[in-house]
């Protein structure tokens, strides 16, 4: 009884709220039926690449048709959606990618990352800790992390297959040579359950700790490359490093000066012509649970109060 | 008091002919039936008009050419070892250890020093570079290259100095037999004599060697015997 | 006499009705440099290609000491281990430097790239391995950060060679790795060539035109004429005495300098 009026509730909300003449999420049955093998497939093999047949999107390659597609394959009624962008729920890309799903699926959405249950991400993972009820959808422009010193898609598939990653610690080997230390400070590369390297994204490498031994289940979609990877909940991300180098994560001297944190990414925002500068949250949603909280940051103006300026 | 008189080397029928192919096949015999012995600390020279395929034998001793019919029987560690039938790696390991061969050209990679060229094939035995060198540089003294040369490749010598080079890389190792294609040819007096003082000092140490000289006074003074092969030519 | 390390019988390969080569077969011990002398379309890089483990031949056989089960056909092992083979066991010089080393990276992340492909992870001890092998190959080490784009023929050459055999090799195929170089380059390389193989006891295969080249460099030679092997031996001996016509019409012809 309770499933058939769940099922009346649901046919009913589908029809008050979505656009006519569209399907549910906007792309037919078969092609998310295509899509959610590739994930399944995806997330039996943790980090390898599956191709899948993408389809075309109503906006251009690059601006996110990968994760939408992956998100309206997974999507369901019942599903609250959250969209960043460079970590911020008010960017344009961010927007637009959640309106485009509140109008076709009707679904609900936020901005707060705990009542996600999906997330669709570019450039950042929330800081707030991912939960075992969540997924997170990534938007991903150039899925093949060995392509930049492999041009041969033959040769880089044999490559995953056979394990063949030291070229891999070129590029490292490059950046220390010649600055020092590792440079590479997004999309560094992982390696998923101790056999695919993966590229991450081009999160910061700030975010790739989160990856490890995440409750949260990572989807990744490339919509121009065609591909689908996964990393399923908690399995082992490892960022590739070499023994007298180990992995470093950002850090700043500065707090965040709207929330005075200091363990989140922070982003630097240039004030004025004259080069002034402060360092906020990139994660928008973090840093405003944090202002609502109390905390007050060293570039608020005492005066103010916190809600002018939200 | 005699040195130990066993044999070094063996030569039983030799024969050899070249066969030119790219001229009508032309056939060109150079001797037939050669055979002799030669033991350890004896010097056998041979004799002959030039162009009676002296040069020829010893580069067939040395299996750098190839012969028709005939065993070349060397002692090779102890063992009897005949060349005209060995494989080649057998060949390159007498050739490393037991037969040494002073050519009458000098063949070496350019712009290698002449110290390093000499001392060569001691770092080839798996000599330490040090002790080398410093052989290599009593050898050259003695053959009287000046010092300023040593450090040189040889390209630019007279033909003197060259002849004194290839030497010293031969000789530079102990082989229990040698070959010696006109070590002496276009040395002066002092040098010549620098050369004959070496070869007998080997040949004293028990080598045994073939060699060729044209020079009355050199095969007076190295040789032990004689083999003419003009001679064993006529015979065969 | 040791072990033969790499071993082909009656290996022949066809590109459909057009004959690569025929029916060769030799042995190469380690520590000897085999040259393969004849004129191009002769089937020397066919071979090369064949005993390398990259162009299955038609028929015949390929083998190799491997280090664990001694000798191994390479067309009978798996794929991963013929890879394996090939970045541990094996090295490969081009003819041109540049189809053998990677532009886009630095000199010294060109030599380290083998060290970190059999799992160097330790950027000190490959950084000195790299600079240890610059230094053999005579290349200065102000250059070890540079690309290779900035280098000269033969300095991309001698890189080259210090990628391949800073992993210890213990078999190096060389196709015609001096052509193209000056002739005063050309003697320097030949020169650090033997000195390398003689001091690390590598095996070599060197495919060559030019006699020269292999009177200095290889221990035995082969020559081979219209995909066949037509004259094998030690390398002066064969120079020296050639019995074959066409290799008496090879050594005949070369110019006097």
């Amino acid at each position: 009884m309770a499933a058939i009026s769940g099922e009346r509730k649901r046919s009913s909300r589908l029809k008050e709220k979505t656009l006519d003449g569209y399907n549910f999420a906007y792309l037919d049955d078969q092609t998310k039926r295509m899509i959610r093998r590739a994930a399944l497939k995806a997330v039996a093999i943790p980090g390898y690449q599956v191709p899948f047949g993408s389809r075309e999107m109503p906006l251009p390659f690059g601006w996110g048709t990968g994760g939408i597609q992956v998100t309206a394959s997974i999507i369901g009624i019942d599903d609250t959606l959250k969209v960043i962008d460079q970590g911020a729920d008010d960017t344009t890309n961010a927007v637009n990618i959640r309106r485009f799903f509140a109008k076709t699926a009707g679904v609900e959405t936020t901005e707060n990352t705990s009542d996600a249950s999906i997330i669709q991400t570019r450039h950042r993972i929330p800081e707030v800790k991912l939960k075992s009820d969540q997924i997170i959808v990534y938007q991903v422009p150039i899925p093949e992390p060995l392509r930049w010193i492999e041009p041969r898609e033959e040769e880089t598939r044999k490559m995953h297959a056979l394990t063949e990653y030291g070229v891999m610690h070129v590029e490292l080997y490059e950046n220390i040579a010649h600055y020092g230390k590792v440079t590479t400070s997004y999309n560094y590369p992982v390696q998923v359950n101790d056999h695919y390297v993966m590229s991450p994204s081009p999160i910061p490498k700030f975010d790739n700790p989160k990856m490890d031994k995440m409750p949260a289940l990572q989807l990744f979609g490339a919509g121009r490359e065609k591909r689908i990877y996964a990393v399923p909940p908690y399995t082992k991300v490892k960022s590739l490093d070499f023994d007298d180098h180990p992995f470093e994560i950002e850090s700043w001297s500065e707090c965040c000066a709207l929330c005075e944190s200091s363990s989140s990414f922070l982003d630097e925002v240039i004030t004025d012509d004259k080069g002034s500068r402060m360092f906020v949250c990139s994660d928008s949603n973090f840093c405003a649970d944090r202002r609502a909280k109390g905390h007050k940051g060293p570039g608020l103006p005492r005066k103010f109060e916190i809600k002018d300026i939200e | 008091m005699e040195k130990i008189k066993d044999d070094m080397l063996r030569i039983d029928n030799l024969a050899k002919t070249f066969l030119l192919h790219n001229q009508g096949a032309k056939k060109l015999p150079v001797f037939q039936n050669i055979s002799f012995q030669v033991k350890a600390g004896e010097c056998l020279v041979l004799t002959g008009a030039s162009g009676t395929g002296k040069s020829t034998l010893l580069r067939a001793i040395y299996a750098n050419y190839l012969v028709q019919s005939g065993t070349i029987n060397i002692r090779h560690e102890n063992k009897w070892v005949d060349l005209a039938s060995a494989s080649p790696h057998e060949v390159l390991d007498i050739r490393k250890k037991t037969l040494g061969y002073v050519s009458q050209f000098l063949r070496v990679i350019p712009r290698i020093s002449t110290i390093d060229l000499v001392c060569e094939p001691l770092i080839v035995q798996g000599k330490l570079i040090k002790p080398a060198k410093a052989q290599a540089k009593k050898l050259l003294n003695k053959l009287s290259i000046p010092k300023s040369l040593w450090d040189l490749p040889p390209a630019t010598f007279s033909g003197g100095e060259q002849q004194r080079v290839n030497i010293a890389r031969t000789l530079i190792q102990d082989y229990p037999i040698l070959l010696l294609d006109e070590p002496t040819a276009s040395l002066d007096e002092k040098n010549r004599d620098a050369v004959i003082e070496l070869i007998n000092e080997a040949r004293n140490r028990g080598t045994a060697i073939v060699g060729i000289f044209h020079d009355t006074y050199v095969r007076e003074s190295v040789g032990t015997k004689m083999f003419n092969v003009e001679l064993a030519k006529k015979a065969a | 006499m040791t072990n033969v390390l790499l071993s082909s019988k009656n290996l022949s390969h066809h590109y459909g009705s057009q004959v690569g080569c025929i029916d060769v077969s030799f042995d190469i011990y380690p520590g000897e440099v085999l040259g393969v002398v004849g004129e191009s379309g002769s089937g020397k890089t066919t071979l090369l290609k064949n005993i390398s483990g990259l162009l299955q031949p038609s028929s015949g056989s390929v083998k190799f000491d491997t280090r664990v089960d001694g000798l191994k056909d390479i067309y009978l092992l798996s794929e991963p281990e013929r890879r394996l083979l090939m970045r541990t066991d094996w090295g490969v010089v081009f003819q041109n430097a540049r189809d053998g080393l990677r532009m886009n990276v630095s000199a010294g992340a060109n030599v380290g790239e083998r060290l970190m492909a059999i799992g160097a992870r330790n950027y000190r001890d490959i950084r000195n391995e790299a600079t240890d092998w610059l230094q053999n190959v005579e290349i200065g080490l102000e250059r070890m950060d540079h690309y290779p784009e900035t280098f000269s023929g033969g300095m991309l050459q001698r890189l080259q060679i210090a990628r391949n055999l800073v992993t210890k090799p213990r078999l190096v195929f060389m196709d015609e790795p001096t052509s193209g170089l000056d002739v005063s380059v050309q003697a320097r390389l030949l020169d650090l060539i033997r000195g390398l193989v003689s001091q690390l006891g590598i095996a070599c295969v060197i495919v060559s035109h030019d006699l020269g080249v292999m009177r200095l460099l290889s221990n035995r030679l082969i020559v081979m004429h219209k995909g066949r092997v037509v004259e094998k031996g030690l390398t002066d001996q064969v120079l020296d005495d050639p019995q074959h016509p066409y290799t008496q019409l090879l050594v005949s012809s070369i110019l006097p300098v």
